[in-house]
């Protein structure tokens, strides 16, 4: 999440006001199934005989996968081990308002997710820290310098572009992973090693960079491959600007869980929660997925979109491609933390930045609220950061604002969730070359999709929707 | 998210109707007082290994205390 170099206040509300203006109207609550309405079996019974489909994952790919299935006229079970849908995405409420605790936003440079915000005609909001023109470092050597993103805004793009080299030769189909073989060149490099590579780069500036890219790789940075930073950038048109709006601005105004209940909706899968997989077996002419309390289900096509941290839990007969099992055992570098947080008074619009081995690598406003400050952060590692102890995060904040008072915090703990074991997935230096290609591979009747292994928008929500109708496509010429 | 808390004290752990319990907690053969509480709240994955709950704890005491007395007193 670079800072952004935006800096004109006219520019801005002009920006916003557009912007959301052009978003389409709200849908009328009552239009859509409510959160609440999905908490409970929604299966109409368990002796229900075969489905054409089972889909083993409620997130944004399954309930992609679920929509375009039952457009499909196929008969659908939408199978999700915790008692709420949406994946690593969940809206939940905070200081009042909905707010995401995990994945959260999206851009027009996003075409799966901009296309489904079309045709919903869900609203968007702004955070409002990354247009602020005030970014806060908190340097390697524990100094806090606090500059305005008119007088960073050249150098942060140098800067950046220097590290990001050669991007549109290494990836020149950011939507395409293996549209040229270039990525395999520079494939075991992490993000750490580039930089340190780099010369004619400032310690300011390398600390900037080291922060953005620790918090866009939700880890320390020598866990996250280099080229996983590039595809960001070359997803975003070869330029920080465009990729800090598109990590980090805009988000659903009543959270994703307003998205996901649209294309509840239209899809209107069956849907039984809390029924965690333990075992899938395949034979010549079908699977069946067995749950934790022992129930058997069978289908024609089974469409696993089990996140890649998780795939190794699952007993699959046949076993899982060896590739894909160890892959899973690698874990992608997603294991940082995410928190929501009230600061007491009025902080303004803001950016904080540290390096990789701080509590926090970016910290950003979402809103004034009430006079209180309402920031959004992110870190490395949970054992620097307990996102739920107030104490502990007013003292994280304090690398930014010395004199903070934290009035309440909350974050969801996904590397503790047995049905994510970590954040959203950015490849570790290797896994690109050795994994990506397999993890995309099906097995007979049984369908791997996630946004793990998305080709373009990997780890975000749109990579989830990318993959979801990249399944459907599969399963209608398995049924055909 | 989670079951109801309403009348939690003196309950058998995994008991709500209607919510979908990890068979860690269902099997658990606990029943929820301001000890148990005490102790789940401290390391949930501690105490009852196998939960599928994605928190961590609370490791402020006095913190836990304040939240063991209100969740025991509704």
């Amino acid at each position: 999440m670079p800072a952004s170099k935006l800096t004109n206040e006219e520019a801005k509300s002009l920006t916003r006001r557009d912007f959301i203006g052009a978003a389409g109207i709200a849908v009328a609550a009552a239009g859509l199934a409510p959160r609440n309405a999905l908490a409970s079996n929604e299966s109409p019974g368990t002796a229900s005989g075969d489905y054409d489909v089972i889909i083993i994952g409620g997130g944004f790919c399954g309930v992609t996968t679920a929509r375009e299935c039952r457009h499909a006229g196929y008969r659908v079970l939408l199978l999700e081990a915790r008692n709420r849908l949406g994946g690593r995405t969940f809206t939940a409420n905070f200081n009042g308002r909905p707010v995401d605790m995990g994945g959260t936003w999206v851009h027009w440079s996003q075409p799966y997710v901009w296309s489904e915000i079309r045709r919903s005609g869900l609203m968007l909001r702004e955070t409002s820290g990354a247009v602020a023109d005030k970014l806060v470092v908190h340097t390697s050597k524990n100094d806090i310098v606090t500059l305005s993103n008119e007088k960073i805004g050249a150098e942060l793009e140098r800067t950046t572009a220097a590290y990001m080299g050669n991007s549109r030769e290494i990836l020149p189909l950011p939507h395409d992973p293996f549209g040229s073989d270039e990525y395999m060149k520079v494939d075991g490099i992490s993000s750490r090693e580039r930089l340190a590579s780099l010369k004619g780069i400032g310690s300011l500036y390398r600390d900037i960079l080291d922060g953005n890219f620790a918090g866009s790789g939700h880890n320390y940075t020598d866990k996250v491959a280099w080229i996983e930073m590039v595809r960001w950038y070359a997803l975003s048109g070869h330029n920080v600007t465009d990729m800090n709006d598109m990590s980090a601005r805009f988000h659903f105004q009543d959270g994703t869980v307003a998205l996901l209940n649209a294309m509840l909706a239209e899809g209107k899968p069956e849907v039984r929660l809390g029924a965690p997989v333990r075992k899938v077996i395949q034979d010549e002419t079908h699977i069946t997925v067995v749950t934790d309390s022992g129930e058997e289900m069978r289908a024609k096509a089974v469409v696993s979109t089990v996140p890649l941290n998780v795939l190794k839990d699952i007993d699959w007969q046949p076993a899982l491609l060896e590739t894909k099992l160890q892959a899973s055992r690698e874990t992608h570098s997603g294991f940082g933390t995410k928190l929501h947080a009230l600061i007491e008074g009025d902080h303004g619009d803001f950016v904080g930045v540290a390096p990789s081995h701080f509590a926090f690598n970016w910290l950003g406003t979402e809103g004034i609220e009430d006079g209180h400050t309402h920031v959004i952060g992110f870190g490395p590692d949970p054992a620097l950061l307990d996102v739920n102890d107030t104490q502990a995060v007013e003292k994280a904040v304090r690398l930014f604002i010395p004199d903070a008072k934290v009035i309440r915090t909350f974050g969801y703990q996904w590397t503790l969730d047995p049905y994510s074991k970590g954040t959203w997935c950015t490849l570790r230096p290797g896994m690109w070359s050795k994994y990506l290609r397999d993890l995309q591979q099906p097995r007979g009747r049984l369908i791997f999709a996630s946004a793990d292994w998305a080709n373009g928008f990997r780890g975000f929500i749109d990579g989830a929707i990318e993959q979801g109708l990249q399944a459907a496509r599969r399963v209608k010429a398995l049924l055909a | 998210m989670g079951p109801s808390l309403n009348g939690l004290n003196g309950r058998k752990a995994g008991t709500v109707d209607g919510f979908n319990f990890s068979s860690a907690l269902r099997d658990s053969a606990i029943v929820w007082n301001d000890v148990t509480l005490n102790e789940f709240l401290k390391s949930p994955k501690s105490f009852i290994p196998g939960t599928v709950m994605p928190f961590g704890g609370i490791r402020n005491a006095t913190e836990r205390a304040a939240l063991v007395c209100y969740l025991v007193s509704r």
